[in-house]
């Protein structure tokens, strides 16, 4: 069928669809202007009109699990009976066949991606009052949870109309926040604290249910959205309207969440356990959200006018006006308890026989007297956030590098007087070693190791200080020793051992091999007795581990490094179950104690940025970043007494160099800075007598041109950050670049003065730099639309995508006579054919030229006569020329620098090639904490 | 950090990951090696599935969703990789059904299969799944007129994406893949029920 009368078909069946069924005919009739088979065509997709909305309907994977019967086995738990069912699932009693204790299964209506990470987080909590969650298990497709079999009642239940005793509500309240406050600091927010989620055992201890689940549970789209929303409620309306009344009013607005939340659903509930009703209710979901947002909370007036201040704090509609921190309720809830026990609250004065009714403003004017005196010991506290101090504060950084090249993995020794590190100054990265005030700094491998890669540390002191150990990054070898002084190193030990660390008192090893599931051995000083305390399942690994000062702890960090996702775990070093200290599910590395409880340790955050430094109080698992600005931390490392830091610290740079073009093949010494108004400066494009480039004020890369000498922002990183080179028209006067848009990467073209911008192509997915013709009228780019990936030319005027070609294609160039387009092709493994055709799409035969896959390596001579490329790899990276006459190719340069080169452009008088190159630009500090 | 490659298979989570991500960018050699990696997995695990049931439907919630978990387990699939991963999955759960379904009527060859009327099949299984063999081959028909719809009916009906996810995939908006649906599951329950 032609494509035309499928679109016709189309466009008159929805249209069709549009109308009451009795005048569908006509229509169709009408519309098919008597060409009888397409309405009949039309006629017989509407025949089953009524038929269509439930056919395929219910995808073949999507089905509910039906309720279990009592003796039913899931995995190794047997079914003892159900015990309730809520919005989430069906919560079944059921005895573990293998540790032969009760447990409680909770079997999830939905399927949630996201309940494995979610559950997962939430399973590191360890609280008193959290219901332990034990598993996250699968059986027959089925997701449910193993936890903690509580015997009690839930909340909802126990609470009468009359509320509860306030010595016992306050009781139940102030464990609530010290769970909340416990999961606060393990980055898990509840999100759907009610009295139905809060159970008490008989002996009044209270037990919090579905930690950080509702976020689990909630339907959204894409990966990272906040829960529960209003318009989730509203959706499923009927079934949960109950939950609206303990909403925060960010949830009630649908607005981003934080641990905060939790803070003001506990002031609902804690009003509801006193008073007997919610503080805020209506006739409607809509109503009670609406009260919520807008209406104040009724006051308790039954009850002293200090439970009412905690209570004011803690519905505060304002997030920035409530407790910031669970624990300070706690806090404020006990010291009224004592203070309401022992008659000694300030509204009881000295008579201790407090009026039990007082009016409103006399309490406001109480409590602004007894802040004014400075006595108030609950009301107007600052609180601060974080509970966890910077063990950085008041530190001495000193610089310890200065070398242009990186640096990395810095170790120190035992007695914080010399530091090893990594570095490439010399070329190759060699190991260096260093005397902290001395200055100079000794080669000790001398470009005789080969890849001493950094995924791991490789570099370290033994346990005496006397010797240096070293791995290079081939699993298959071992740790090798070789004297400070430098010298021949041999193998030290255990086969495929990868990173060995001394205890403090330098009387054991602990190291790890590369077999599968990274095994942790712990040994004698001198490796001998080595035993295995620890093995993952293949795949999961586990690196750097180190002492805890008494020698009672290994730290290490544990997961798919590949993946990035990793944490920071403890083991007893006797051996015995793991135990997980952070949720970070990233970068881990390095883990550092600096005393008993403080491990410092380089982490990246959760929006990928850094690593930064970071430091983690192991008792409480409460985790802080410590390190502040841009500089990233890539290694941190402690003296035996923790009170002396090594660091690597990178801030990456981009500048711009030039070289000429010449008949004589260019070297490294002929490269010569190329300079602009700007700091960092990349991905240079010439348009007519500008210069455009990409650099950034501190957030991501904007657009900068550069005409007569000075630099102007034409597009401002903070509003998108650009990743590619621009492109620019030939006069100079219109630039296009990509930026990603609701996630996906859009062309968009700009005057030269950051003015007019307009969005090309919009439904085209791009990836790579574009160009425009020489006349402006087109733009080319890589992209993908409907059909898949190819080469596509695009009116600038507007109209459709022309597909030039099928298949990946990035990068592309158009010769400045306009009849030539050359671009990089799919890539094989690391590189990318070079490929060129007319502009109408006919292919054009070129010498078979390698291109590296990344960057963009193409330019033309002004001329039309040459194309310039870069090809090669890290140090070996050069421009080489096609002439396009002869189809000869020859090198431009021979350059030796370990910078990454990104992309370059030859200057309009075609003498030159500007190019940039990118530096991690590491250096290493000391950091001398105070005693 | 094992260096054994004998296990370069479904679990080794970097190595699908960047064949997701090499497949996301356009390489269709990478979705080659996906689904010789992936597709002897899940028809595993289907097996399982279908071995308890009669049916030619998969009654139970699961086959992508116990690959996917299983993958998850072993944390290699990057968020932003789901719905490539699950719209792989649609098109090999696909393929095991058909398969499958084919083997059951080789077998029942020759025998007194019961005849149904089409019609009733389809409309009478709509919770049950409907005949896959007749189905698949209308989404043939369907995929060589219009590609796009052909691969919306998969993506929803054998990778239980929602329409957003089905939009992500197809990079196009939810409103088509809604008009899509309305009309790719018109021109197939008419194929269906043509007499």
């Amino acid at each position: 069928m032609d494509s035309e009368r499928w679109r016709k078909i189309e466009e008159f069946y929805h249209r069709a669809l549009e109308r009451p069924s009795e005048e569908r005919g006509a229509f169709v009739q009408q519309a098919c202007r008597g060409d009888i088979d397409l309405q009949r065509e039309v006629e017989s997709l509407l025949e089953r009109a009524d038929k269509v909305d439930s056919f395929l309907e219910t995808s073949v994977l999507n089905t509910t699990p039906t309720p279990l019967k009592p003796g039913a086995a899931l995995g190794p738990y047997e079914v003892l009976g159900l015990l309730g069912a809520g919005g989430m699932g069906k919560v079944y009693k059921a005895r573990d066949s293998r540790l032969g204790r009760t447990v409680a299964i909770k079997i999830l209506n939905e399927r949630s991606t996201r309940l494995e990470r979610e559950a997962r987080a939430a399973s590191a909590l360890n609280h008193p009052n959290i219901v332990t969650l034990h598993d996250i298990a699968n059986h027959d497709g089925v997701d449910y949870l193993v936890m903690e079999y509580v015997p009690g009642k839930s909340l909802d239940k126990l609470i009468t109309r009359k509320g509860l005793p306030l010595a016992q509500a306050i009781g139940y309240a102030a464990q609530i926040a010290s769970a909340l406050s416990a999961a606060h600091a393990a980055n898990v927010t509840h999100r759907d604290l009610k009295p139905a989620n809060v159970i008490v055992t008989p002996q009044g201890q209270v037990k919090i249910l579905d930690f950080g689940l509702a976020k689990v549970i909630e339907r959204t789209p894409g990966c990272e959205s906040e829960t529960p929303t209003q318009e989730s409620v509203l959706t499923q309306a009927g079934t949960v309207v109950g939950t609206g009344s303990y909403m925060s009013p960010e949830q009630a607005l649908a607005r981003p969440l934080d641990h905060r939340t939790d803070i003001f659903s506990l002031g609902v509930v804690l009003y509801e356990m006193v008073v007997g009703r919610r503080p805020f209710r209506g006739k409607s979901l809509i109503e009670t959200l609406h009260a919520i947002i807008n209406d104040p909370s009724p006051p308790v007036i039954e009850q002293p006018p200090e439970f009412d201040e905690i209570l004011a704090k803690a519905l505060a509609k304002d997030a920035k006006d409530r407790y910031q921190d669970a624990s300070d309720l706690a806090l404020d809830l006990r010291r009224f308890q004592r203070g309401w026990e022992t008659k000694s609250l300030p509204s009881m004065g000295a008579t201790a026989t407090a009026p039990k009714r007082r009016i409103r403003s006399a309490v406001g004017a109480a409590a602004l007297l007894v802040i004014a005196l400075g006595a108030g010991w609950w009301v107007g506290r600052s609180s601060p956030t974080v509970s966890l101090e910077n063990p950085l504060d008041n530190a001495q950084f000193t610089r310890f590098t200065d070398f242009p090249g990186s640096e990395w993995d810095a170790a120190i020794s035992p007695d914080g007087k010399f530091v090893a590190f990594l570095s490439d100054r010399d070329g190759p990265f060699d190991i260096f070693l260093g005397r902290v005030g001395a200055g100079s700094f000794l080669n000790l491998t001398q470009g005789k190791e080969q890849d001493l890669g950094w995924a791991l540390r490789v570099v370290g002191f033994s346990g005496d200080g006397s010797e240096i150990w070293l791995h290079d990054s081939d699993p298959a070898s071992s740790v090798r020793t070789m004297p400070l002084i430098g010298g021949e190193p041999r193998v030290f030990v255990g086969k495929q051992s990868q990173n060995v660390a001394w205890s403090r008192d330098g009387t054991r090893l602990a190291y790890h091999t590369s077999d599968p599931g990274d095994p942790i051995f712990v040994a004698d000083r001198t490796g001998a007795n080595p035993h295995q305390i620890f093995v993952d399942q293949a795949g999961v690994h586990n690196h750097f581990p180190a002492w805890s000062p008494d020698g009672a702890w290994l730290y290490f960090v544990r997961g798919v490094p590949a993946a990035n996702q990793m944490d920071l775990w403890r083991i007893p070093s006797a051996g015995g179950a793991p135990e997980r200290l952070t949720s970070h599910s990233s970068y881990v590395g390095y883990p550092t104690p600096i005393d008993q409880r403080t491990v410092l340790y380089v982490a990246q955050a959760a929006d990928g940025s850094g690593p930064w430094l970071w430091a983690l109080d192991a008792e409480r698992k409460i985790t802080r970043r410590v390190s502040f600005g841009l500089e990233k931390y890539t290694s941190v490392a402690a003296s035996a007494d923790g009170h002396r830091l090594v660091a690597t610290v990178a801030n990456p740079v981009a500048n711009l160099w030039s070289i000429s073009i010449g008949d004589r093949v260019a070297e490294e010494r002929d490269v010569q800075p190329f300079s602009v108004p700007t700091v960092r400066a990349l991905m240079p494009r010439f348009g007519a007598a500008a210069l455009f480039y990409l650099s950034s004020r501190g957030m991501g890369d904007g657009l900068w041109r550069l005409q007569d000498g000075k630099a102007q922002e034409v597009w401002n990183g903070a509003d998108g950050a650009l990743l590619e080179p621009p492109a620019v028209a030939l006069d100079g006067r219109r630039v296009a670049f990509v930026l990603r848009r609701n996630g996906r990467l859009r062309l968009q073209t700009e005057t030269a003065d950051g003015t007019d911008a307009k969005v090309m192509a919009e439904n085209l997915d791009v990836h790579g730099a574009a160009c425009w013709s020489p006349d402006r009228k087109w733009l080319t780019i890589g992209g993908t639309d409907a059909q898949g990936p190819g080469l596509f030319r695009i009116p600038v005027d507007g109209g459709p995508p022309v597909r030039l070609a099928n298949g990946l294609a990035s990068n592309p160039v158009w010769s400045p006579d306009g009849r030539l387009i050359a671009y990089a092709g799919a890539n094989v493994g690391e590189y990318a054919p070079l490929l060129a055709m007319h502009p109408d799409g006919t292919a054009i035969e070129l010498p078979d030229i390698k291109l590296n896959r990344d960057g963009e390596r193409i330019r033309f001579l002004p001329n039309g006569k040459g194309l310039a490329f870069m090809q090669g790899q890290r140090r070996s990276q050069d421009f080489w020329l096609l002439d396009l006459v002869t189809k000869q190719t020859r090198p431009l340069t021979h350059l030796n620098n370990p910078s990454t080169m990104r992309t370059f452009d030859v200057t309009p008088d075609g003498k030159q090639i500007v190019f940039d190159r990118l530096r991690e630009n590491s250096d290493i500090v000391l950091i001398d904490l105070p005693r | 950090m094992e260096s054994s490659r004998a296990d370069l298979t479904l679990l080794h989570p970097q190595n699908i990951s960047e064949l997701l991500v090499a497949w996301g960018k356009g390489d269709n050699e990478a979705l080659k090696n996906l689904v010789t990696i992936l597709y002897p997995e899940l028809r595993r695990i289907a097996r399982r599935y279908l071995a308890r049931r009669s049916g030619d439907s998969l009654e139970s919630a699961a086959l992508a969703n116990e690959a996917y978990l299983k993958l998850l387990h072993a944390r290699g699939i990057l968020c932003e990789n789901r719905v490539h991963f699950l719209s792989l999955c649609a098109q090999m759960i696909r393929r095991i059904l058909v398969d499958h379904a084919r083997s059951r009527r080789y077998a029942k060859r020759g025998g007194d299969a019961p005849k149904v009327s089409l019609d009733e099949t389809v409309l009478g299984m709509q919770t049950r799944g409907v005949e896959v063999l007749a189905l698949n081959d209308a989404l043939a028909a369907l995929s060589k007129i219009d590609a796009r719809k052909g691969r919306v009916i998969e993506l929803r009906y054998f990778g239980g994406l929602s329409v957003e996810e089905t939009a992500e995939v197809l990079k196009t908006s939810p409103e088509t893949v809604l008009r899509d649906w309305k009309m790719a599951k018109a021109w197939l329950l008419r194929e269906l029920t043509r007499t």
